[in-house]
C-alpha cells in the first residue's frame, strides 16, 4: 500500500516533472525562435544597409550633377544663339573669333568632366522616339509616313548618369498625316 | 507569410508602402520614385506603358493615352461625371452595357482593366524591390466612392492578381498613418489637395470605427492650376518688358513651364525666387534672356482665389455633418499643394488649430493604408517589438557637466562603457552620479541614483583608469557598475524602469532641452574654460615647482602674476574675461618654455640648487586642493 503511494506519488511527480520540462522546451523553443529572428533581422538590415550605401554612393552626385547640367544646356544655348547674331556672322573680327574659340574649349572641359562622373547624352537624332528615355511636347506633321514617331527636333537635351535615366530629353515627334 | 502592400491608388499619382519593422515605408518604383503617375497607354506596337513613361509619349499618342481612370471606375455611363469626361477626355469612352470602356485602337477596355495594369506595375516593382511574392494589398479610394466603385477597385486589383484584403478611405487612411485611430471620441478633419483633386473630410472616431461623417470638394482643382498661374504670369511679363510673346514658342515653353514648378516649390522655403532663363529667344536685335524675380506675396496674389475656392467646400462639409468649427480636434494635411505656405495659413484660420503635417503629404495616404496592411497581417504581433530609451542616460563630470554614456532612441537591450578618470591628484573615491535628460548640465537632468566607488590608491590626477559601464535589459532595467581597474574593486546600482519617467515627464523635459539650449550651450562653455583654466593653473604651478631656477627671475614674477591673475578671475564665470587671462598665461608660459629649452644646455648644472625655497609654496597649494577630492566630478580620460 505504502509502496503503492510513493509510486503513484513517483508518477505524479514524474508528470508533473515532465510537463514542466515540456513547457520550459516550448519556452526555449520559443526564445530561439525570437532570437533567431531578431538576428536574421539585424543581418538583414546590414545587407540592406550596405545595399543602401552602394546606391546612394553611385546616385548621390546625381543632384549635383542635374543642377550643373542646367547650366552646361544654358551655355549650349548660348553658343548655338550665334548664328543669329550678326556681329558674329560677319566673319572680320579675329578677336572675337578667338574669344569664341576659347568659350567651344570651356564647353568641351565641362563635357569631359560630366562624362568623367559618368554622365551621357540621350541620343535623340533620327531615333525612333523611345518613352523610357525622352518626353514628347509636341507632335510635328509630317506627310511621309516614313517618318512617324521619329523625332523631329529636340527641344532639350536629356541625360542618364551611370546608365540611370536623370533627365528625360524633350522632343517633338513627327506624325503622319494623310495629304489629302 | 508575405507581406501585404498598401496602395494609394490616386488620380494623378499612385503610391505604396509596407510595414517593415513594425514601421511603414514607403517603397520606390522601378524608376526610383516615391510616386507612379496613374497613367497608362498602348503604344503603337502595342507594347504597355505604365507611369512615367506613359506619362512621356502622351502629346504623340494622345487617344491611346488614358488619364485619370479613377474618374471613371465604377460608374455609369449617364452619370455626369462621365459625360465630362466624355467632352475633355484625349481617349475614346463608349458606352457599354450601363457602364463604360476605355477603347484603345480597336480594343475596348473596363476602367478596372486600366487599372489594374498601374496595380500591377506597382506589384510587380514592389515586389522587386522586396525581393518576394505580393499577393495580398489593402488599396485607398476616395470617402465619396459608393459600393461600385468601391467593387470595381476591388475587381481591378484581382485583375492585377491582388487579393484585395480591405478597401479603406483615403482621410481614414491619412488617420491610420498619424496613429489617430486611437482618439477615440475627436472630430478630425482631412484636407487633401493633390496635383488635379481637391477633397475634405470630416472623419468621427468611436470605440472601434472612423467614420467618415462628410466630405466635399472640386475635382478639378488642384497643383496643376497653381502651375499655370505663374507660367500665364511669367509670359506676360515678358512680354510687357521684351514686347514678345512666347506663348507658341514650344521650347520656351517648356523651360518655362519648369522653371515656374521649380519657383513655385521654392517659395515654400523662401521669400523671394529669381528665374533666370538665359537665351529663352532670339529676334533680330539678339538673344534675350529671361530674369525676373518672383516673391512669396506675388505668388500668394497669383493664386489667392484657387485657395480661397478650398475653404467653401471645407464649410459645406461641416454642415453636413452637424459640426461647427471649434468641435474639430485635429486638422490633416494631404497632397503635395498642403506644403504652400498660404494655404497652409488659410487652413488654419479657417480651422482655428494647428496642422498636422509630419508626415509627407504624398505619401500620407499610401503610409496609411501600410498600416492598416499591418494590422490585417498582424505584423505588429509578428516581430519582437524592442523598445528605445526615451531620453538619454548619463553620468556627472567634472564641473557639473553631463556626459551622456547611452544616447536617446537607442533601442535596448544595450550596454555602454567607457573609461573616466580622477580630476585631483590624490584623490581615493569617485560619485558615480547617474542622470537622464537631454540638458548638457547634470543639475538640469534628473538623478536616477548615485553610488561612491572607493578604495582608489592615491595617484596624480587623471592616472586611475575607472570603468564606468551601463547595462539596459529589455524591461528598461538599468545596472551601472564602476570598477577601478588597478584594482579590480566595483560598486554597482540597478536601477528599475519604474523610478523611469511619465510620458509627460519626458516631453516636458525634451522641450526644456529646446527651450534652454542656448542659455545651457553658455553654461557649458563656462564650465569649459574653467576646467581649461583648472587644468592650466595646475600645470603652470607644476612647471614653477619643478622648473626651480631654470627660469629668469623676471621671466618666473610675470608667470607668477599672470598666474595669480587667472586663479583671481577663474571661478567668477566671467568667459570672456577667463579667456583672456589664459591666453596671456599660455602665451607667457610658451615664451618661457622656448627659452628654457634654449638655455638648457647652458644652465644644466645649476637646475637643483635653489629648488627649495620655491617648492615650499606650491605644495601648500596642491595641498589645499587635496583636501577636498571632488567626488564624482571626474575628467574623461579621453580629453587628456
Amino acid at each position: 500500500m505504502e509502496d503503492k503511494k510513493k509510486d503513484n506519488k513517483k508518477t505524479k511527480n514524474k508528470s508533473s516533472k515532465n510537463k514542466e520540462v515540456e513547457k520550459l522546451k516550448q519556452e526555449n523553443n520559443d526564445l530561439e525562435n525570437k532570437y533567431k529572428r531578431a538576428l536574421a533581422d539585424y543581418q538583414n538590415l546590414v545587407k540592406q544597409t550596405a545595399r543602401e550605401k552602394e546606391e546612394f554612393i553611385k546616385y548621390s552626385n546625381e543632384e549635383v550633377i542635374k543642377e550643373i547640367l542646367i547650366v552646361y544646356d544654358n551655355l549650349k544655348l548660348s553658343l548655338a544663339s550665334i548664328k543669329g547674331i550678326k556681329l558674329f556672322k560677319e566673319d572680320t573680327n579675329k578677336d572675337l573669333r578667338q574669344w569664341l574659340d576659347g568659350v567651344k574649349l570651356i564647353k568641351r572641359q565641362f563635357k569631359d568632366i560630366l562624362e568623367k562622373f559618368g554622365v551621357e547624352k540621350v541620343e535623340t537624332k533620327d531615333k525612333e522616339f523611345n518613352p523610357q528615355e525622352m518626353e514628347a511636347i509636341k507632335s510635328e506633321p509630317t506627310s511621309n509616313a516614313k517618318l512617324q514617331d521619329i523625332v523631329a527636333l529636340e527641344v532639350k537635351p536629356g541625360y542618364k548618369l551611370n546608365g540611370k535615366l536623370i533627365i528625360p530629353a524633350r522632343v517633338s515627334v513627327y506624325k503622319y498625316i494623310k495629304e489629302k | 507569410m508575405s507581406k501585404i502592400l498598401g496602395i494609394d491608388l490616386g488620380t494623378t499619382n499612385s503610391a505604396m508602402a509596407v510595414m517593415e519593422g513594425g514601421k511603414p515605408k514607403i517603397l520606390e518604383n522601378a524608376e526610383g520614385n516615391r510616386t507612379t503617375p496613374s497613367i497608362v497607354a498602348i503604344s503603337k506596337s502595342g507594347e504597355r506603358l505604365i507611369g512615367l513613361a506613359a506619362k512621356r509619349q502622351a502629346i504623340t499618342n494622345a487617344e491611346n493615352t488614358v488619364f485619370a481612370v479613377k474618374r471613371l471606375i465604377g460608374r455609369r455611363f449617364e452619370d455626369e461625371e462621365v459625360q465630362r469626361d466624355l467632352k475633355t477626355a484625349s481617349y475614346k469612352i463608349v458606352k457599354s452595357g450601363d457602364g463604360v470602356k476605355i477603347k484603345i485602337s480597336d480594343k475596348e477596355y473596363t476602367p478596372q482593366e486600366i487599372s489594374a495594369m498601374i496595380l500591377s506595375k506597382l506589384k510587380a516593382d514592389a515586389e522587386a524591390r522586396l525581393g518576394e511574392k505580393i499577393t495580398d494589398a489593402v488599396i485607398t479610394v476616395p470617402a465619396y466612392f459608393n459600393d461600385s466603385q468601391r467593387q470595381a477597385t476591388k475587381d481591378a486589383g484581382k485583375i492585377a492578381g491582388l487579393d484585395v484584403k480591405r478597401i479603406i478611405n483615403e482621410p481614414t487612411a491619412a488617420a491610420l498613418a498619424y496613429g489617430f485611430e486611437k482618439k477615440k471620441g475627436e472630430q478630425i478633419a482631412v484636407y487633401d489637395l493633390g496635383g488635379g483633386t481637391f477633397d475634405v473630410s470630416i472623419l468621427d472616431i468611436s470605440e472601434d470605427t472612423v467614420e467618415v461623417k462628410s466630405t466635399n470638394g472640386d475635382t478639378h482643382l488642384g497643383g496643376e492650376d497653381f502651375d499655370q498661374r505663374i507660367i500665364n504670369w511669367i509670359i506676360e511679363e515678358f512680354k510687357k518688358d521684351q514686347g514678345i510673346d512666347l506663348s507658341n514658342d514650344t521650347l520656351a515653353i517648356q523651360r518655362i513651364k519648369e522653371a515656374a514648378e521649380k519657383a513655385k516649390i521654392e517659395l515654400s522655403t523662401t521669400m523671394e525666387t529669381e528665374i533666370n532663363q538665359p537665351f529663352i529667344t532670339t529676334d533680330a536685335n539678339g538673344p534675350k534672356h529671361l530674369v525676373m524675380k518672383l516673391t512669396r506675396s506675388k505668388l500668394e496674389e497669383l493664386v489667392d482665389d484657387l485657395v480661397e475656392k478650398t475653404i467653401e467646400p471645407c464649410k459645406a462639409a461641416l454642415k453636413d455633418a452637424k459640426l461647427d468649427v471649434k468641435d474639430i480636434e485635429e486638422v490633416i494635411m494631404v497632397g503635395g499643394m498642403t506644403r504652400m505656405p498660404l494655404v497652409q495659413k488659410k487652413v488654419k484660420e479657417f480651422f482655428g488649430k494647428e496642422l498636422h503635417l509630419s508626415v509627407n503629404p504624398d505619401e500620407v495616404v499610401a503610409v496609411g493604408a501600410a498600416v492598416q496592411a499591418g494590422i490585417l497581417g498582424g505584423e505588429v504581433k509578428d516581430v519582437l517589438l524592442l523598445d528605445v530609451i526615451p531620453l538619454t542616460l548619463g553620468i556627472e563630470t567634472l564641473g557639473g557637466v553631463a556626459t551622456p554614456l547611452i544616447k536617446r532612441n537607442t533601442t535596448i537591450p544595450t550596454s555602454k562603457s567607457q573609461i573616466f578618470s580622477t580630476a585631483a591628484d590624490g584623490q581615493t573615491s569617485v560619485e558615480i552620479h547617474v542622470i537622464q535628460g537631454e540638458r548638457p548640465m547634470a543639475a538640469d537632468n534628473k538623478t536616477l541614483g548615485r553610488f561612491i566607488l572607493d578604495g582608489i590608491p592615491s595617484a596624480p590626477r587623471g592616472v586611475p583608469q575607472i570603468e564606468v559601464k551601463f547595462d539596459i535589459d529589455s524591461n528598461g532595467i538599468l545596472n551601472v557598475s564602476a570598477k577601478d581597474k588597478a584594482t579590480n574593486k566595483e560598486q554597482k546600482i540597478t536601477i528599475t524602469a519604474s523610478s523611469g519617467l511619465s510620458k509627460e515627464e519626458i516631453e516636458r523635459m525634451k522641450k526644456d532641452a529646446e527651450l534652454h539650449s542656448e542659455e545651457d550651450k553658455k553654461k557649458k562653455e563656462q564650465i569649459e574654460i574653467k576646467n581649461q583654466a583648472d587644468s592650466v593653473v595646475f600645470q603652470t604651478e607644476k612647471l614653477l615647482k619643478e622648473s626651480g631656477d631654470k627660469i629668469k627671475s623676471e621671466d618666473k614674477k610675470e608667470l607668477e602674476e599672470k598666474l595669480e591673475d587667472l586663479k583671481k578671475i577663474k571661478d567668477s564665470g566671467q568667459t570672456d574675461e577667463i579667456k583672456k587671462k589664459l591666453d596671456d598665461l599660455n602665451a607667457v608660459a610658451q615664451r618661457i618654455g622656448a627659452s628654457m629649452y634654449q638655455q638648457a644646455s647652458k644652465s644644466n648644472d645649476q637646475t637643483n640648487a635653489s629648488n627649495g625655497t620655491d617648492n615650499k609654496d606650491d605644495k601648500k597649494e596642491e595641498n589645499k586642493e587635496d583636501k577636498n577630492p571632488k567626488e564624482g566630478e571626474f575628467e574623461e580620460s579621453e580629453k587628456k
